[in-house]
């Protein structure tokens, strides 16, 4: 005898509909948040079935991947909330602390001067610029430029005011900016000196090589 | 709109925060001005070649199935939590039992390995058993005695009382049951795994087919010892089965019981013990047990 599908049978359907099809996204994201693929797949398999659990609080019609990546950064938050004390957000020192209206500055994306350097650098170094950013900053840098949600998206997921996404997005785009040119740099695709840019510390890697090659 | 405007908010056009009259603006400056449009296309060549170096990757196959036969779980524990309470105390009850004809069957003494249950358990033995694991108690009828010895009156909710029940064996099947397998995945995968991670010959307590499918197992202790707990579908209903180590036996035979809306029953060779527990009749049950508890 066939029945019509069950209460539960048809929140299955719906999650796979509108949840299952972001897997890649948040798996994407997870690795940037881990920067270990097993913690990933752990990550993104604790919050599909958080989401399951919870779908019936999902408000159908809304964004489901800002949803889930809400869920996504909660997760991890909490999975990590004994080990702060290790995580790289607290360890650089060299980031300003987030504060101020990031249109107060003279404010532009990414500023690049020299054209097309990034172009040669291999994936990997730029992967590895992108993970050595402090959480905070690697999160909403992320969402922004790789996820593409809107600001209003990202306060959302990450659970802040909207000021303190684009001051972080700012800072964060800034410090990528610098590490990216430190590795170019150190790959010889740009020069040193290219590493003084708006006037901030450099990298002591940059700062000796500046000053083997004499121009300091 | 002049230059130094349109810098001030260039991140939020970039971004495409704006709106379109804030864009319209925006775009007509940028027709009259070389240097903000050059920094525009500037900044949008470097987001484009930063995605391009930052391509996506696709999840690996196996945590999409993973993922999906947990939901499959979950949701399917949903529809059946009712039932699940019921089923849990008679799990545990047989559990119970079986988990002490099992210590009978290791511990007791004859080199003969073809130690029928039945008997041990009803006689001398129980004893044994009794001094290996003191918390159990041995007054309970043998699960698998020929004359289907629960007496109508035998309550499994007096029997089901954890200070009765010491040890892990005695709740494994009940408490094990309800948490999400190690590892999911094909047979071989499934039995690799197992295998890694057990010091007995595990082996796939039933082959899978059409009627049979694996969804996954995980690793659980029964009195003291690690063992491996399948868990299956047959025809769509969930069975599960315990495998220990038994180093004694070379051969039990299958033997199915119906115990109130659930079936209980036991196999084994070559150093191998199986607990089987379902809501399949006997008769099904049989028939896909049947190839693998053949006498080797």
């Amino acid at each position: 005898m066939i029945i019509g599908k069950t209460k539960t049978g048809r929140e299955k359907d719906d999650f796979h509909r509108e949840a299952l099809v972001h897997l890649d996204a948040l798996y994407n994201g997870a690795l940037y948040m881990t920067r270990d693929p097993r913690k990933a797949e752990d990550l993104v398999q604790d919050t599909m079935l958080k989401a399951f659990r919870f779908f019936h609080r999902y408000q159908r019609g809304t964004n489901c991947k800002a949803w889930l990546f809400r869920i996504m950064t909660n997760t991890h938050i909490n999975n990590n909330r004994g080990k702060r004390r290790n995580m790289t957000y607290l360890e650089n020192v060299d980031v300003e602390p987030a504060v101020g209206t990031p249109l107060s500055d003279r404010n532009v994306f990414y500023k690049n001067p020299e054209q097309g350097y990034l172009h040669h650098l291999v994936h990997d170094k730029v992967r590895e610029a992108v993970e050595s950013l402090p959480l905070d900053y690697r999160t909403i840098v992320v969402l922004a430029d790789l996820q593409d949600f809107a600001y209003k998206e990202i306060a959302e997921i990450v659970e802040c005011p909207i000021g303190t996404v684009m001051s972080r997005l700012h800072r964060g785009r800034k410090l990528l900016q610098k590490r990216l040119r430190a590795h170019a740099i150190e790959q010889g695709i740009l020069p040193p000196t290219a590493a003084n840019v708006e006037d901030e510390p450099t990298s002591l890697e940059a700062y000796r090589q500046r000053k083997e090659s004499g121009s300091e | 709109m002049n230059c130094g405007e349109f810098e001030k908010v260039a991140s939020l056009y970039l971004d495409g925060e704006f709106d379109a009259s804030e864009r319209a603006e925006v775009n007509e400056h940028l027709a009259h001005c070389d240097d903000c449009r050059a920094m525009v296309d500037s900044e949008h060549r470097f987001r484009q070649t930063l995605r391009d170096k930052l391509k996506p990757v696709t999840a690996p196959g196996y945590l999409r199935q993973r993922i999906v036969s947990q939901i499959d779980e979950l949701d399917q524990r949903a529809e059946s939590r009712l039932r699940w309470s019921v089923w849990a105390e008679w799990v545990g009850a047989a559990s119970v039992l079986v988990a002490a004809a099992v210590v009978v069957v290791v511990v007791w003494p004859n080199t003969d390995s073809l130690v029928p249950l039945n008997r041990t358990v009803d006689s001398t033995p129980s004893e044994v058993v009794a001094n290996t694991v003191p918390s159990l108690s041995m007054s309970r009828p043998a699960l698998f005695d020929g004359s289907a010895v629960m007496p109508a009156s035998y309550s499994v909710s007096e029997s089901f009382k954890p200070s009765n029940v010491g040890t892990a064996g005695t709740r494994a099947l009940a408490s094990y049951q309800r948490l999400p397998a190690d590892v999911r995945g094909n047979g071989r995968m499934v039995r690799r795994y197992m295998q890694s991670r057990l010091s007995f010959p595990v082996e796939l307590p039933l082959s899978e087919s059409q009627r049979v499918q694996l969804i996954g197992a995980r690793q659980v202790n029964v009195d003291g010892g690690a063992a491996a707990l399948f868990i299956y579908k047959v025809d769509g209903e969930r069975v599960s089965v315990l495998q220990q180590s038994a180093r004694n036996v070379r051969h039990i035979p299958l033997r199915l019981q119906r115990r109130g809306t659930i079936t209980v029953g036991e196999f084994g060779r070559q150093g191998v013990h199986n607990t089987v527990v379902s809501e399949l009749d006997t008769v099904t049950l049989s028939s896909v047990l049947t190839r693998r508890t053949a006498r080797p």
